[in-house]
């Protein structure tokens, strides 16, 4: 045995054969005969059986013949066509559906002669891998401060984004260094120390009254933005315990627009009525001032006062200055006895204040530093480190004028410069000389789980038991620990972040305007639109200051008029959903009075009418369950929905009705109204409103009023201007997205939940205007809260997550190839392969039919092409099962005024009608494929390196134990920090395991 | 007293406004008339510069003794060719739409047509033309497709010509970068990011990563606070760093003892850092005062991409006005960027539009982007030929920028007849002012050259080259 496992890790290329002279010879000399003998006796005649059709006697679909494969050499040599069979056989993608299939004791017994045979894995001692020494990512870099110096450095805005490997920033291969870097690092370590380190043991006590506290008596008028060109005064009181002198520091800054503006002002600082000092401001672009004004104060209470002056008439007004106040320190009293102990002093200096004899004080540095760098470090630092660091801090204290605190500054800045800070060294405990693969020490084991589970340095307990040698001991524990404690979080943020692309929430572009349009087929108005204006989309959404206030209509098929008044905002205010405001059109909604709530059975009326002229076709017509917790479309009324159903909306308005006459359907719950306009938004030109909740919410009746009004509300922007979509991915509803997946997985991760419930629960997360945007209502607030789905509601799991359905959209549009792609990767661990080079140029697919094509036809089309059929028939019935999303995370049954069809069938056989139908089956057909896809992301994540096939085995194990016990976290999360992977490490510099035109083909397309 | 107050203040204003617009507005009114010139002037040419020039041998200089640059600015995702390539050939060439925004420019740049990079294209490795054509286009060099376990591509072009010219300067080189935003997940077909986002490679192992602020660039430059205070900022920053470099320097050492290749070969890259760094200070020395221009600091990304794109060229014009590096690389966005363009009225992302499918729709809103990206480059053009050099002639004579993709055409991915400008004259080295066809040769014979004129001693091969470029 112990032969074979000698052999495979490093047999793959005649390089590594050089490399490791007295294994390789026994190995190729003599290799051990089990594996071809057990491939030509039990494996040859399964693949002859099922696969010569296509992979063998003269067949060689995707360049693979099996019966080619005639030397031993030929046979083991060969893992990453033995790694594809593997995963093709596991996950159903092969054989095809309409051949015949091996049993399943016929497929476990290929899949142990790969891992056993081919890869020669050996389950009792399996090969680590290879990690390459690791440096701190932005995330790790800045929790790790933060822990150890009590300061936070926004990496995020000082350091270059890390690379990315795998799909993670944690990979050790792909986070390079460079000169820029190290610049970077020890600015950012200076920076760190002087804001962290006091450099004296007292410090003076100061009280911030912070900006936002100066309030004026008049309405409007904020100390946050305070106009270059009108009068304002702001105060605040300050009582005063002791009579001193102080020094007040008073923080503002100028926020002038990009372009100049002539704007200046006398800002006026009184205390108690009398002025105490005053400055002269002009226009700057986001300057910030400090002034230090002195005070002598006595007890009791003093009034303060900031006034603004202009000095400028304002007709000279070009663009825009403010003045924001930022805030007001009171700072003393000044004379030293009455200071405080600095804070963070007793966090670097056990002592109350450093000894005066030089010996003495280097003695104190050495037992400052010591301490210091073990922590730094992460491991106890030997005494020669130490005695230079001394150094540098005696060299730093002795300077003229400097202290012995600013001289450990010196030497801690060194310190936070230094690799093992940057780098996380690890090291292995040898029980044998020769031995291969070695566990990792306990300091390595600490840093490896807390920088896995918190993307931070260890702890004190971690330490301290990593001290003792009883970190191994006490294992179980303390992962139970670190998985409890509020840090874990870190786990849940990086890891999901990465693994669904969260991140990219906060920055993606939509267009939500363009995508609105879509979906109430009013895309070519919309584009016309702005083609006459001749300006183009965006200047619109950038520049919402200052434009459209009086927005002229826009003539549109010379029907719509668009929301034009901005100033006349809103539909009735649609907090609690089915507020109406009857379309008549006549009437623009008022802001604030139209609360008049909706008839229970207007409600119903699906807001699309208005656009659509879509009859509710797939609205439940149940009302609402009413539950206890918020339902998803519970009623804004709370009245369980009298089920008045959905299809009874009148079919036919469609885009153009001008007036809204009242029996248009359009009054049902506001829809038009939300257009505050006259005539109601009918074409587009407040799409959303329209689009708002399509039906196949199973939210009942109010769910939909309640999106329909969205317009005048908070979080959607809709300040009812030209252009300005009802619902905007503006940041808050970013955040509350990219809340919802790490809310689910951290209650997973709490309650040790079933992974399962990543693809389908009947829970989810949502604030008030994610709410609106899942047509869930009665959430109110900007705080996430866990609310109960409707049996029958299409959210619930990842899948039909905003966050998910935005980052795979593009920006005017939905991608169903992106979506597929995503489930692919992501959820199933399939991934299609990339595509083929020189692809042929996809003729436009409009041509030859009558209408605007759809994503079906046009991936139909594609389909038809044998070269792209075999990867698309894998992507798209899982992207187009997700077309009821739009590009913004919003339900529609409707795109370019066509009807969307969901159903597909998967390449595994398994047919759906719509994604609840998909959802059922990836969790009951395909569990296996998820437990294994997310296993090894996050070992993926975990360990900081890509995985190789020799990790196989471990993935396996992890799998097989979820499968037994339900998919709980914690048997993932064991599995992954008890592995061999994350405990153990290669004693030895592996040669390059892959020749570089072997992994090419890795990737090329079958 | 109001009247009085406005008249008064209108001549005031007009001083300050004037005075606002030229150090605040970020340089966006043009670089040329804020930089205190003769200081710069006076340093070259009494100062150590030139010493130093002449010491270290005739290297990155022009004919007439000044400094000669290098730039490599790209543009992601190709061009549409129909919109891109010039009529006519040699001197009678007439420019096309795209390159409208550079028509007063013409006499002071070429068209280059023929130049291909075929190691961008799929060969074994299948898809991730964008990783590639990214990843080749300085390097000339089939990069390793690997999603992260042994990123390899190869030394770049501009990093050769550093190791060569970076002496003669503060910075051997700079590298500059308007997609500060990372995607997460995966980047192109199983491609680390790393391809799509770096342009300069310092090993075949280690990308060179670029600047996406301003401001922080703005202060590796020329120091931190105002100006009058950047200088002493400068001094201090390395009196610090020196301490530092000294104890990591050992520190490191010592760490290396204990490590395996892969990790050494990371270690290493950390300790060619630190020499790079140490070597900077040394060099300072040499070097004199830092420059310190008469410029407010920029205080971060600004929100509009043209306005980002344009504060960043005004750095790089700030950085070769101030002779500061004369080798530098420029990623606009990265290589299969999916930018929307609203501000240009494209709502959907560039790299969805490239692939058009014919739709004639589509291939215009590509070619306003394209033109986008040519209109910017041409402000920059602009600015470097409204700036006067030290022998007299414009900062652009002085340089050689080639401004190009990776792709040709991005809706079928092609990397040959690669679209590429370039602008300056190299001094009066280069035939400026025509449209060259070149005819599937290599780009890397292109570098070969340039490297040569750069100074670059006998660089015989550079990836896949087959001779030197003679006629550019």
């Amino acid at each position: 045995m112990g032969m074979v496992r000698l052999r495979f890790p490093f047999s793959g290329a005649s390089i590594a054969l050089l490399a490791i002279g007295f294994c390789t010879t026994a190995a190729s000399a003599a290799p051990a005969p089990e594996p071809t003998e057990q491939f030509r006796k039990q494996i040859q005649p399964l693949l002859a059986k099922y696969c010569y059709d296509c992979h063998g006697d003269g067949e060689k679909k995707g360049g693979i013949a099996f019966d080619e494969l005639k030397t031993d050499d030929q046979l083991l040599n060969n893992r990453d066509l033995w790694w594809r069979v593997l995963k093709n056989t596991r996950t159903g993608l092969m054989p095809p559906q309409k051949k015949p299939h091996p049993n399943q004791e016929q497929l476990v017994e290929l899949a142990n002669w790969i891992k056993y045979g081919a890869f020669g894995i050996d389950p009792e001692n399996p090969d680590p891998g290879r990690v390459t020494l690791r440096r701190l990512n932005r995330v790790e870099y800045r929790n790790t401060i933060k822990d150890l110096m009590g300061v936070d450095y926004n990496t995020t805005e000082e350091f270059p984004p890390d690379d990315t490997g795998y799909g993670f920033d944690t990979i050790g291969d792909v986070l390079s260094f460079s000169p820029l870097l190290l610049e970077k690092y020890m600015k950012a370590a200076e920076v760190i120390v002087k804001g962290g380190v006091p450099l004296v043991a007292r410090t003076i006590p100061e009280w911030n009254i912070p900006g936002r506290s100066f309030k004026s008596t008049e309405a409007g008028v904020s100390a946050e933005r305070l106009s270059f060109y009108k009068e304002a005064t702001v105060s605040s009181s300050y009582i005063n315990t002791q009579a001193a002198d102080y020094i007040l520091k008073l923080t503002v800054s100028v926020r002038g627009d990009f372009n100049f503006d002539p704007g200046r002002i006398n800002l006026v600082l009184k205390v108690d009525g009398k002025e105490q000092w005053t400055h002269e401001f002009k226009w700057d672009n986001g300057r910030k001032f400090q002034f230090d004004i002195p005070q002598t104060w006595d007890t009791g209470n003093h009034a303060l006062a900031l006034e603004v002056h202009p000095l400028t008439p304002p007709e000279q007004r070009r663009t825009n200055i403010d003045m924001q106040i930022q805030s007001l320190v009171i700072a003393g009293p000044t004379d030293p006895k009455f200071w405080n102990v600095s804070k963070n002093y007793a966090r670097f200096f056990p002592r109350p204040e450093p000894p005066k004899d030089p010996a003495e004080r280097r003695e104190y540095a050495r037992e400052v530093l010591t301490a210091f760098t073990k922590k730094a470090f992460r491991r106890p630092t030997d005494a020669v480190t130490v005695a230079k660091l001394v150094k540098i801090a005696e060299a730093g204290w002795s300077a003229p004028g400097k202290q012995f605190e600013q001289g450990i500054g010196e030497a801690m800045i060194a310190t936070l410069s230094s690799p093992r800070f940057l780098f996380r060294v690890e090291q292995t405990i040898k029980s044998k000389p020769d031995e291969m693969y070695s566990k990792i020490d306990e300091y390595s084991l600490a840093n490896r789980l807390s920088y896995f589970l918190w993307s931070t340095m260890p702890d004190d307990e971690l330490m301290d038991l990593a001290n003792r040698g009883e970190l191994r001991k006490n294992y179980a524990a303390q992962v139970k620990r670190l998985m409890s404690d509020e840090r874990a979080v870190a786990m849940v943020h990086n890891f999901t972040g990465q693994w669904l692309q969260l991140r990219d929430v906060d920055s993606i572009a939509i267009d939500a305007r363009v995508v609105l349009a879509r979906d109430t087929n009013t895309e070519k108005e919309l584009q016309a639109q702005l083609a006459q204006r001749g300006r183009g989309f965006g200047q619109f959404n950038q520049n919402q200051q200052g434009r459209g206030r009086n927005g002229q209509p826009i003539a549109a098929n010379g029907a719509a008029q668009p929301n034009a008044n901005g100033a006349n905002p809103t539909a009735p205010n649609g907090a609690n959903g089915a507020a109406p405001a009857a379309a008549t059109g006549a009437m623009p909604a008022t802001a604030g009075t139209g609360t008049t709530p909706a008839p229970a059975g207007t409600g119903t009326t699906p807001a699309r009418a208005i656009a659509n002229a879509a009859p509710g076709t797939g609205a439940p017509s149940t009302g609402a369950p009413a539950t206890g917790t918020p339902v998803a479309g519970t009623p804004a009324t709370a009245t369980p929905a009298t089920g008045a159903p959905a299809t009874g909306t009148p079919p036919t308005v469609v885009a153009n009705t001008t007036g809204g006459g009242p029996e248009a359907p359009a009054v049902a719950n506001g829809a038009a109204a939300g257009a505050g306009a006259t005539p109601p938004a009918a074409n587009g030109a407040n799409p959303a409103a329209a689009v708002a909740n399509a039906n196949g919410q199973p939210a009942a009746a109010g769910a939909r009023g309640a999106f329909a009004n969205g317009r005048g509300q908070r979080g959607f922007g809709g300040r009812g201007r030209f252009g300005q979509p009802a619902v905007q991915l503006d940041g808050p509803l970013r955040t509350a997205m990219r809340s919802e997946p790490e809310m689910l997985f951290e209650t997973i991760v709490r309650e040790d939940r079933s992974l399962l419930e990543l693809l389908d629960c009947n829970y989810t997360f949502v604030n008030a205007s994610l709410g609106k945007l899942y047509g869930i209502q009665n959430v109110v607030g900007t705080d996430m809260q866990r609310v109960d789905l409707a049996k029958d509601s299409p959210r619930g799991g990842l899948l039909t997550m905003g966050s998910l359905l935005v980052v795979t959209s593009n920006p005017t549009r939905t991608s169903p190839v992106k979506r597929g792609q995503f489930i692919l990767d992501n959820i199933l661990g399939m991934p299609a392969p990339p595509p083929p080079p020189d692809i042929p140029v996809l003729e436009d697919a409009a041509k030859g039919l009558d209408h605007d094509p759809t994503f079906r036809e046009v991936l139909e089309l594609h389909r038809d092409k044998p070269l792209c059929k075999s990867c698309h028939a894998r992507m798209d019935p899982l992207g187009l099962s997700l077309e009821n999303f739009n590009a913004l995370g919003m339900f529609r049954d409707k795109e370019r005024g066509q009807t969307i069809d969901a159903s597909g069938q998967l390449l595994t056989g398994e047919k759906f009608k719509d994604v609840r139908e998909l959802k059922q089956i990836l969790v009951t057909n395909h569990q296996d494929d998820f437990y294994r896809c997310l296993t090894e992301k996050m070992l993926t994540y975990a360990l900081g390196r890509g995985l190789e096939y020799y990790d196989v085995e471990t993935v396996d194990r992890i799998v097989d134990r979820l499968k037994k016990e339900n998919g709980r976290y914690s048997v993932l999360l064991t599995g992954i920090v008890e592995s061999a992977p994350f405990q153990e490490k290669r004693n030895f510099v592996a040669p390059p395991e892959r020749k570089p035109e072997q992994r090419a083909q890795l990737d090329v397309h079958p | 007293m109001k009247q009085n107050m406005t008249q008064q203040m209108s001549k005031e204003e007009r001083d300050r406004e004037r005075l606002a617009n030229l150090s605040r507005r970020r340089f966006l009114k043009g670089v040329s008339a804020c930089i205190a010139l003769p200081a710069f002037e006076s340093l070259l040419k009494g100062g150590a510069t030139a010493t130093a020039a002449q010491s270290a041998g005739q290297v990155a200089v022009t004919s007439t003794g000044a400094p000669l640059r290098t730039a490599f600015v790209y543009f992601p995702n190709g061009a549409i060719p129909a919109n891109f390539w010039p009529t006519g050939e040699g001197k009678d060439y007439v420019l096309n739409k795209t390159m409208e925004p550079m028509a007063d420019l013409r006499e002071k740049m070429q068209v280059y047509g023929g130049l291909d990079q075929v190691n961008a294209t799929a060969g074994p490795d299948g898809a991730g033309d964008h990783a590639r054509a990214s990843g080749t286009f300085l390097t000339s060099v089939r990069v390793k497709k690997t999603a992260g376990a042994d990123i390899h591509a190869g030394v770049s072009i501009d990093q050769v010509m550093a190791n060569s010219v970076g002496h003669m300067t503060r910075f051997p080189s700079l590298e500059f970068s308007c997609d500060a935003v990372r995607r997460s997940g995966n980047c192109d077909s199983g491609y680390s990011c790393a391809y799509q986002y770096n342009l300069s490679w310092q090993s075949p192992t280690a990308p060179v990563p670029p600047e996406p602020n301003p401001r922080f660039l703005f202060e590796r430059l020329f120091g931190t606070g105002d100006h009058g205070q950047r200088q002493l900022a400068v001094k201090m920053r390395q009196t610090q760093q020196k301490s530092i470099l000294d104890f990591v320097m050992d520190d490191a050492r010592s760490v290396d003892a204990q490590m395996g290749s892969r990790d050494k070969q990371k270690l290493d890259e950390y300790l060619t850092s630190i020499r790079e760094i140490e070597k900077r200070i040394q060099d300072s020395e040499r070097f004199g005062e830092s420059p310190d221009p008469d410029v407010a600091t920029p205080s971060g990304i600004p929100t509009a991409f043209a306005d980002y794109i344009q504060l960043m060229f005004d750095m790089l014009v700030l950085s070769f006005q101030t002779d500061s590096t004369r080798v530098a690389t420029f990623l606009l966005a990265n290589e299969g960027s999916n930018r929307p363009f609203p501000e240009i009225g494209i709502p959907e992302g560039h790299h969805d539009c490239t692939h058009h499918q014919n739709n004639p729709e589509k291939i215009a809103k590509v070619c306003q982007v394209d033109l986008f990206y040519a209109q910017q480059f041409g402000k920059f053009l602009t600015k470097m030929d409204s700036i006067k050099d030290t022998d007299g002639n414009s900062l652009l004579h002085n340089s050689m920028i080639i401004y190009g993709s990776g792709n040709s055409d991005g809706n079928r991915h092609t990397h040959v007849n690669l679209p590429l400008i370039m602008a300056g004259s190299g001094g009066g080295a280069l035939q400026a002012g025509r449209y060259a066809k070149f005819n599937g040769t290599p780009m890397a014979n292109l570098f070969l050259t340039m490297a040569d004129r750069m100074g670059v001693p006998k660089l015989e091969r550079f990836g896949d080259s087959t001779g030197r470029l003679t006629d550019i």
